[in-house]
């Protein structure tokens, strides 16, 4: 089959489906575990309603990042990245999409455990919904950062010049794409967890805050690990064989 | 398209280095970041419950977590050896 340039507009449509689609699934299922939680807190505790919705939409906020990044990623395939390149970089912009996809998948559904959790405490402790809310917002801040890795090597294979028909570049740039996508899931997911239980933990005695809050972080941080690796991964496969 | 189609073989081989590299640590990296956190959430509820336990129980978040690391060692190193090795 001949190669033409419509084979990279075919690369960009399908790529910018993929980044928000899978990055939509994540998102959404973080923001309906937080108003699950929201109403089953209103329900027990109707009196602090005004602060259990406060608290849900300032939680759906932070796990909506997780989409929105996949939107730009999309926005940036659709209407910035160039129309003119071999099947190197038609193939990364495919693996751009799916990168940023998949990535976002964690981060989402994490950072609705910590919602959920800060919407729960704060229904059965309302006077300490200040405390509650500051760790929440941390440890939600801190689940982002696999999809911060992912949009930032989803960037990278949209946006920087690769050119020619190598096959083995090709290979690289799925790998790189596949090995930050799928490295970020587990980290945003399990990051989240931890963030619950912490929440969890300060509403039952908002005293021991300080040391819940660096017990989380560290946690957090050496769950972070795998997608560390992962990124590291990711750059080798994109800067050494950019075709 | 790397040999004009005469004799693909050898590219064949470099493409699914790369590809296999990228898959090895995507997935590899899955497990230990989704036990990691879990072992800290149970970490945080535990110093929820007995505070005055929190050096042990970061103890022993550190040294589970550490252990929980080493399969995603082994896809790095499975990864790294096939881009720079193999």
């Amino acid at each position: 089959m001949e190669w033409t340039n419509d084979w990279i507009l075919v690369a960009r449509f399908f790529g910018a489906a993929l980044a928000v689609g899978i990055a939509a699934f994540g998102s959404a299922y973080g923001e309906g575990y937080i108003a699950l939680k929201a109403s089953e807190a209103i329900a027990r505790q109707p009196k602090a309603s005004s602060e259990i919705v406060r608290t849900m939409l300032i939680t759906q906020a932070v796990s909506e990042t997780a989409g929105i990044f996949g939107l730009l990623i999309s926005i940036i395939l659709l209407f910035v990245a160039k129309s003119e390149g071999g099947a190197v970089f038609g193939t990364s912009l495919v693996a751009a999409g799916l990168c940023m996809g998949v990535g976002a998948i964690g981060a989402g559904i994490g950072s609705g455990q910590a919602g959920g959790a800060a919407c729960e405490s704060i229904g059965r402790y309302p006077k300490l919904s200040a405390n509650v809310l500051l760790t929440t917002l941390v440890g939600q801040a801190i689940v982002q950062t696999g999809c911060i890795f992912a949009l930032v090597v989803s960037m990278l294979l949209a946006l920087l010049t690769k050119e020619g028909h190598n096959i083995v570049a090709v290979g690289a740039m799925v790998g790189a794409g596949w090995s930050m996508g799928f490295g970020a899931i587990g980290a945003g997911i399990s990051t989240g967890f931890t963030a619950k239980n912490a929440v969890w933990g300060m509403s039952r005695d908002s005293s021991i805050g300080g040391v819940l809050t660096r017990t989380m972080l560290l946690g957090q941080a050496v769950a972070h690990a795998g997608a560390i690796y992962s990124l590291i991964i990711a750059f080798i496969l994109v800067f050494s064989n950019r075709g | 398209m790397g040999a004009e189609g005469a004799n693909l073989g050898p590219y064949l081989v470099d493409m699914a280095k790369y590809l296999g590299a990228g898959l090895c640590m995507g997935m590899g990296a899955l497990g230990p970041g989704l036990g990691e956190g879990f072992a800290a959430g149970k970490a945080c509820e535990g110093i929820a419950r007995a505070p005055e336990q929190a050096a042990l129980l970061t103890r022993t978040m550190l040294v589970g977590q550490a252990v929980s690391e080493s399969t995603g060692i082994y896809s790095l190193v499975i990864a790294l050896l096939l881009i720079f090795v193999v």
